[in-house]
């Protein structure tokens, strides 16, 4: 078994003391990053890159590579328990992960969230190991046609994400592709909705949206004057940490599904882990059987999003390391660090540097365990962070969330415009507004706009491509059925039920 | 006694008079920011981190990054622009400061009116790259092929007025060929197109260019600039081509707020020679296929001037409106 010398090589180079000490650093920032809400991984690796630059290469994509899927895994604690996602990605884990922890279970869904990261992550490692170089191939075959495609069915998708009437849903989508055309347009180099404002010339980021539309929302509904009094986090046990045999059996399939889908998003250069945790939670909902559950604490909502995004993160790597293309703007400060060591990345890099190959495989591995082993106990303080008193614990959100917003691009103008969508945000929730289709039009609406417009540039305005490139016609096929399953089973929740009227958000 | 006090006026006038220029010639007295209206990681960025340590030595005095990103560097420049005349608040960019004046038509500041050069830093050529599977491998290929089908090629950039497009446009005004221009989110996403066949050509950095011609997933097609890059010693410059026309140069520069002191960017100017030129920082800007200058202030004005002149010509020609 070569994969078997080969994980045998990585973990001797893994493990080795010093690359376990940069590992656990990696990790353990990493998920302080993902919890202080606002400071992505991106801020915390531009912030610690100089850093590495004395470390060899291989200890310093270790730990950088830690910081990354480290805060992945630790931006859904923050969710969960406060309804203040941690970065964007773990924005689509307050949906069912804050309805759980308002429901006492807590300790469930953060376990449930660390086991899944886990799992997602573990399996998205050995797919990286065994099929890396056809995957990173299979990955250069989409094109703008293709692109298009897969963000129709993703944006299709959002339909899944809308709760109670079909008409808000409807609305935020649109509003959600409003904001995402805000800024200079790629093509024709117009500004859109910038209202002359230089601030608004590259466009509303989607942190800004996210935090302002949940953790800013969050708190200002928390200022209402009859706002329900502190209650959860009291009564923790340590023997609740134990996942039933029912909690099991619910999540184990949205564990395997997250995994497939976030690979899939992973190995895509341009997509990532924010879309595909919110493609896999519309996926768990399509497929339950209970979807009526969601929204209101279904643990499926909360471990199948967390195994997509952790998947997609590890799966990330496949065409940075073997085609030097990065995935996203992370993966492209990881890849400058790569050439700051004189190592250029492409198919060679397996044959060329096998240690840091499959050293970084390897520690990923160990990342993912050391990162369980440290969450697991760290549940109960986590927990009790809910015993901090509100006057203490929202003014200090609020500062971090400023702090984060400020540090990415050290502008005033984005907290303002936190703010701004904050209040929108709080608004829109009292009117029962759903947030999560709107960040999807968000993040989809430029990738839908852009890669048809280049799709067509490049065709000379021929739409025929669309179903003249095979992987886009299986994906628009696809797209097809969702509609036709979405309206039949729409007609028969019709014919079944007399009065579909809007079932207000319990949230 | 008279004598005495007038001699100790004359001395404290002396003393008072001399020491704002003592202050002055003792800058600088505390850290200097240098301003990079671009994000973390990214090319200029890169460029002053590996001479950030040199300046340091230079100056004697610690020197902070601030990365201000956004709007093509002009957020950051307007910031820059508007900082104290003192010498502690620096800019760092590249090209961009040349081209905005003529691509957006209300920057929130004037170039030659609010900013002062201090020393052009660095220049990077730029290289053609196609795609491995392209036909037409040559310069001359490209040309004759797009004359027999115009509209028909395909060019990637890293956006709407970005150095690598007003490089395509500068080409297509000296062949007088028609091609088709792709842009796309910064260069990234666009080489990641090249790599995969989906556009065939593109103008890009040198240092960005490099894995994926070394591993074969693209061909270079020629440089520009005066001699042969020492980082892609094979290819060939447009010049000895018979284009010395096409001849678009990344230039980073180094500008303060306009009325700082001229002994302060004499300092300045002085130590970003010196710092460009350690014998360490030009291996590392030569291994990423960069020319270190470090000029005085004057020379940078003369160079800022005509570029602008330069590429508003390119640009008004091409038509290129961003408003």
């Amino acid at each position: 078994m070569e994969l078997l010398q080969n994980l045998a090589f990585g973990f001797g180079v893994a493990l080795s003391f010093s690359n376990i000490l940069y590992c656990l650093i990696g990790v353990t920032v990493g998920t302080f990053v993902g919890v202080l809400p606002g400071i992505g991984p991106m801020a915390a690796i531009s912030m610690l890159l100089p850093i590495t630059f004395g470390l060899d290469p291989v200890g310093a994509l270790i730990m950088l590579a830690g910081i990354y899927y480290g805060a992945q895994f630790g931006s859904s604690v923050t969710s969960i328990l406060l309804n203040i996602p941690g970065h964007a990605a773990a924005a689509v884990i307050c949906l069912d992960g804050h309805p759980m922890a308002k429901q006492g279970r807590a300790a469930v869904g953060l376990v449930g969230s660390a086991i899944a990261s886990f799992i997602g992550g573990s399996l998205a490692i050995i797919l990286v190991m065994q099929f890396a170089p056809p995957l990173a191939v299979f990955a250069l075959r989409f094109g703008p046609t293709e692109y298009f495609s897969m963000m129709l069915l993703a944006l299709l998708a959002a339909a899944a994400l809308t709760q109670g009437s079909f008409l808000r849903g409807f609305g935020m989508v649109v509003m959600g592709l409003i904001i995402g055309t805000v800024g200079i347009d790629v093509n024709s180099g117009a500004q859109r909705l910038t209202f002359g404002n230089w601030n608004l010339a590259d466009g509303v980021s989607f942190v800004i949206v996210a935090m302002g539309f949940f953790a800013i929302a969050e708190v200002l509904s928390n200022l209402e004057p009859n706002s329900k009094p502190q209650m959860i986090g009291s009564d923790f046990k340590w023997r609740e940490l134990v996942p039933t045999w029912h909690d099991f059996k619910q999540a184990f399939g949205s564990i395997i599904r997250g995994f497939g889908v976030g690979s899939l998003f992973g190995v895509l250069p341009g997509s990532g882990p924010t879309i595909a945790s919110f493609v896999s939670y519309s996926v768990e909902k399509k497929v339950s059987r209970t979807p009526e559950r969601f929204g209101k604490g279904a643990l499926e909502g909360v471990t199948g999003p967390e195994s997509a995004n952790n998947a997609a993160a590890v799966a990330g790597f496949i065409p940075t390391l073997t085609l030097g293309v990065p995935g996203d703007a992370i993966m492209a400060l990881m890849l400058g660090c790569l050439m700051i060591f004189g190592i250029q990345p492409g198919p060679s890099v397996i044959t060329d540097n096998p240690e840091l190959f499959w050293g970084l495989m390897a520690s990923m591995w160990i990342g993912n365990l050391l990162l369980l082993i440290l969450n697991i106990p760290m549940v109960g303080v986590w927990v009790r962070v809910l015993k901090i008193p509100y006057r203490i614990l929202f003014p200090s959100i609020l500062l971090f969330i400023c702090i984060g917003v400020y540090a990415t691009n050290n502008n005033v103008f984005d907290i303002l415009m936190l703010a701004g969508f904050g209040v929108v945000g709080y608004v829109l929730s009292k009117l029962d507004c759903p947030a999560a289709p709107l960040l999807l039009g968000v993040i989809l609406g430029p990738l839908i706009e852009e890669n048809l417009r280049r799709a067509l540039l490049i065709s000379g305005g021929d739409p025929s491509v669309f179903i003249t490139h095979p992987i886009s016609l299986g994906l628009l096929l696809v797209a097809a059925a969702v509609v036709v399953v979405f309206s039949y089973s729409g007609l028969r929740a019709r014919s079944n039920k007399p009065a579909p009227i809007a079932s207000p958000d319990n949230d | 006694m008279k004598l005495k006090s007038g001699f100790l006026a004359g001395a404290l006038i002396a003393f008072a008079l001399a020491a704002p220029a003592s202050a002055q010639s003792s800058f600088p007295e505390k850290p200097v920011t240098i301003i990079v209206p671009f994000g973390a990681g990214g090319g200029t960025d890169n460029l002053i981190r590996s001479f950030q340590p040199a300046l340091e030595k230079a100056l004697g005095k610690p020197v902070v990054i601030e990365n201000r990103p956004g709007g093509g560097s002009t957020i950051g420049t307007a910031v820059a622009a508007r900082a104290k005349a003192d010498g502690y608040t620096v800019l760092a960019v590249d090209t961009a400061i040349t081209v905005n004046p003529s691509l957006y038509s209300d920057l929130p500041y004037d170039t030659l009116k609010d900013l002062a050069p201090v020393s052009m830093l660095a220049t990077g050529p730029v290289i053609l790259i196609g795609n491995a599977g392209v036909e037409a491998k040559t310069v001359d290929d490209i040309i004759a092929s797009a004359k027999a089908a115009p509209g028909v090629l395909t060019f990637a950039s890293g956006g709407n007025g970005a150095s690598t497009h007003l490089a395509l446009e500068l080409m297509k005004q000296v062949t007088d060929i028609d091609v088709i221009h792709v842009p796309y989110k910064g260069t990234g996403p666009a080489t990641t197109d090249l790599v995969g066949g989906h556009v065939q050509y593109m103008f890009n950095g040198i240092s960005a260019s490099r894995p994926h011609l070394d591993s074969g997933a693209v061909i270079p097609v020629a440089v520009t600039g005066d001699e042969r890059n020492p980082a892609v010693p094979d290819v060939p410059t447009f010049a000895e081509l018979g284009y010395p026309d096409i001849d678009p140069m990344t230039i980073w520069g180094a500008w303060v707020p306009s009325g700082t002191p001229d002994d302060v960017v004499g300092i300045l100017s002085d130590a970003f020679h010196e710092a460009v030129n350690d014998p360490d920082v030009v291996g590392t800007l030569n291994e990423l296929g960069f020319f270190p200058v470090g000029s005085t202030p004057a020379e940078y004005g003369e160079t800022a001037t005509s570029e602008i002149a330069k590429w508003k010509q390119v640009i008004d020609t091409a038509d290129i409106v961003v408003e």
